[in-house]
């Protein structure tokens, strides 16, 4: 039961983390703040340039030069890259798989459902579910059924110190918005996947910690991406949500990680979202902080799903009915 | 708001009805449910024995001769397919779309996550989100760009999802499920919102059942690659037969739920546990109320199940994927 009592429940120093999504965005960030904090880095992505930029970028954020930094290029789309990444990662690392393994690849194409190229609801079950659940199964398979020769080796690790395995899901993961029907049910997939190893995770003697982050709007270049596709009503429904830079969702998600937390959300709009929908996911501490905001957030919510229908009847007698605002000329 | 008034906002008599995974299990309870209260039935899945055989079924048990019962053999998890199946059904149906798409068809497959294939957690999202995903897209498509004169229907049409109690509270050994069933929560809960958005949207409704354990020939073949520890934290949910579960849906229907629970109080604790922003029966007063318990519940449960799995980790050893 995690407890916080004020001992880092996430020291990386001379440990191996893996960072899918790491040469931009969240993943970047996460990537340098940890080798700030000393950890050996290790980024996977596609685009090569973008790739050894990063690698830069986070090599020069080192505590010491005892650091190593790799990178490896991959689609993480595909099943079987992510053995090759956790093989590739092991060599890299003296023979032993990665101690920490991060999520955040991923992508976002919120459109009106209707209004989807049905081919954009497979890809993004792809790029935002898939990639986590291929990465997870080749770490956890890495970790938990380590091959003989080296079991005696491994054994006396993982009885040292626990191994973390993180996804990043999204505050939409519990709070569906009007626009994001291709995106949304990949998050609420992931968060479920990570409720369900937690609960599996008691099976194995070998310490594996779970744990999943929920932001919401996060400034970085795929933001901008997204934005173009978006529809104006789901900017509209999205103005309460300030938004964070990737440097200050990394900062609170390693913070939560160090409280050993199990779900993290970033900004307290999340937390308070995440109360109302905690079913029997672990709550930090004793639940009782938590399980006291799910009450105020089950009364609170009736309220809030009531305005944001409001909302979108508002809009459809203003704009119509495509989610886009009218034009002057129309 | 389904409170205390008694009409049934679920009519289903002279109206058509599509059905996905309509010739076993769920599927076909739900078919011939709506059978006897006087629907036509279109049944969809992929193999074409089971198929006739429930369509003579259907017509044994309809209330009159005008009835229609048809099939269509497909394979849903291919996207084209849905476009085509709408397409077939709404040329049979007169050159009508169907009033109410129903989408029943799934599978599960339990196994601890790292015991597990990655071909089958690949195959159980398909099966079960994207079946339902791309049908959802074929017909709402179809519905919303139907010319205001030429949709006869005052009453509303309906989309309904089946997902599980299991995206209410995710259980070890259904890693490869629990996922898939809650995208289908989160989809619905999207277009919910969304239906808004469309002036015949309030004529288009979507709704999504949650059943708990069913009896049916699926379950049998569930059971067998069950894990053990699986199988024990289960243990105190009884179970339906696949006739029990129609009913309870279409009662929820009937009311004018959302969000309909089959198994009692149990799937009902498990829902109002995870409300967040779905929409609530009536004003909400007792789901809200009902959340808070639970939400306390809940926690002495988990810590229970937690210690369940760890004291059948330390018994069996660490390589447990033991099936009975």
């Amino acid at each position: 039961m995690p407890f916080y009592s004020g001992k880092n429940q996430f020291p990386v120093e001379s440990k191996t983390v893996l960072i899918t999504g790491g040469s931009k965005g969240m993943g970047l960030s996460v990537a340098r703040q940890l080798a700030a904090k000393g950890a050996n880095i290790i980024i996977v992505a596609r685009d090569l340039e973008k790739l050894k930029e990063a690698n830069q970028y986070i090599s020069e954020g080192a505590l010491s030069p005892e650091q190593f930094f790799h990178y490896i290029s991959a689609d993480l789309t595909i099943p079987t890259e992510s053995q090759r990444i956790i093989s590739e990662a092991t060599s890299i690392n003296h023979g032993l798989p990665p101690d920490i393994v991060w999520c955040c690849a991923g992508s976002s194409y919120p459109t009106i459902f209707v209004d989807t190229p049905i081919v954009e609801l497979r890809n993004m079950m792809d790029s935002n579910y898939f990639t986590a659940a291929y990465m997870a199964h080749a770490a956890l398979n890495a970790w938990l059924k380590p091959p003989p020769k080296q079991s005696s080796f491994s054994t006396f690790q993982s009885n040292a110190s626990p191994r973390h395995l993180i996804f990043t899901a999204s505050l939409l993961s519990f709070f569906t918005l009007a626009g994001y029907a291709p995106y949304s049910p990949t998050k609420a997939a992931l968060r479920s996947l990570a409720d369900t190893l937690s609960n599996e995770m008691n099976l194995y003697s070998s310490n594996v910690r779970l744990h999943t982050i929920f932001p919401a709007t996060i400034f970085t270049e795929s933001y901008e991406a997204e934005n173009r596709v978006k529809s104006d009503l789901t900017k509209k429904l999205e103005e309460g949500d300030a938004g964070q830079t990737a440097d200050e969702v990394a900062r609170r998600s390693i913070k939560g990680l160090e409280r050993g937390e199990e779900m993290v959300p970033t900004t307290f709009m999340c937390r308070l979202l995440m109360c109302g929908v905690l079913g029997g996911s672990l709550r930090n501490g004793w639940g009782l902080l938590d399980t006291l905001l799910s009450w105020v957030m089950s009364l609170v919510m009736v309220f809030v799903r009531w305005d944001m229908d409001g909302k979108v009847k508002r809009w459809r007698k203003e704009h119509g009915e495509s989610g886009m605002k009218k034009r002057r000329d129309e | 708001m389904g409170g205390f008034a008694s009409k049934n906002r679920f009519p289903v008599d002279g109206r058509t009805v599509v059905i996905t995974g309509g010739s076993q299990g769920m599927g076909r309870s739900v078919a011939r449910l709506l059978a006897t209260k006087g629907a036509n039935v279109l049944i969809v899945a992929r193999g074409i024995p089971n198929l006739e055989e429930t369509v003579e079924g259907l017509s044994k048990v309809a209330i009159r001769p005008s009835q229609r019962f048809h099939y269509i053999s497909a394979d849903l998890t291919s996207p084209t397919e849905a476009a085509r199946v709408l397409s077939e059904a709404t040329r049979w149906n007169s050159n009508q779309p169907p009033d109410i798409v129903w989408c029943c068809a799934g599978i599960a497959v339990p196994g601890l996550f790292i015991e597990t294939e990655i071909d089958t957690h690949r195959d159980q999202m398909d099966s079960n989100y994207f079946s339902s995903a791309y049908i959802a897209h074929s017909t709402l498509r179809n519905w919303l760009s139907l010319p205001f004169s030429t949709s006869k229907a005052k009453e509303p049409r309906h989309l309904i999802f089946t997902s599980s109690v299991i995206a209410f509270y995710p259980l070890i050994g259904y890693s490869p499920y629990t996922p898939s069933k809650s995208a289908l929560r989160a989809l619905s809960d999207t277009l919910s919102q969304e239906l808004q958005l469309y002036s015949k949207g309030d004529s288009v409704k979507v709704h999504t059942i949650f059943p708990a354990t069913i009896f049916s020939a699926a379950h049998e073949r569930e059971n067998l690659t069950k894990p053990a520890i699986t199988k024990k934290l289960e243990e105190s949910d009884g179970g339906q037969t696949p006739d029990e579960v129609a009913i309870a849906s279409v009662r929820g229907l009937e009311r004018g739920e959302e969000m309909v629970t089959t198994s009692g109080l149990l799937g009902y604790a498990m829902k109002v546990g995870m409300l967040g922003a779905s929409k609530r029966n009536g004003w909400g007063v007792v789901d809200t109320i009902a959340s808070w318990i639970v939400s306390v519940v809940l926690m002495v449960v988990r810590r229970d199940m937690d210690g369940t799995v760890r004291k059948w980790g330390l018994e069996n050893g660490s390589q447990v994927g033991q099936k009975t």
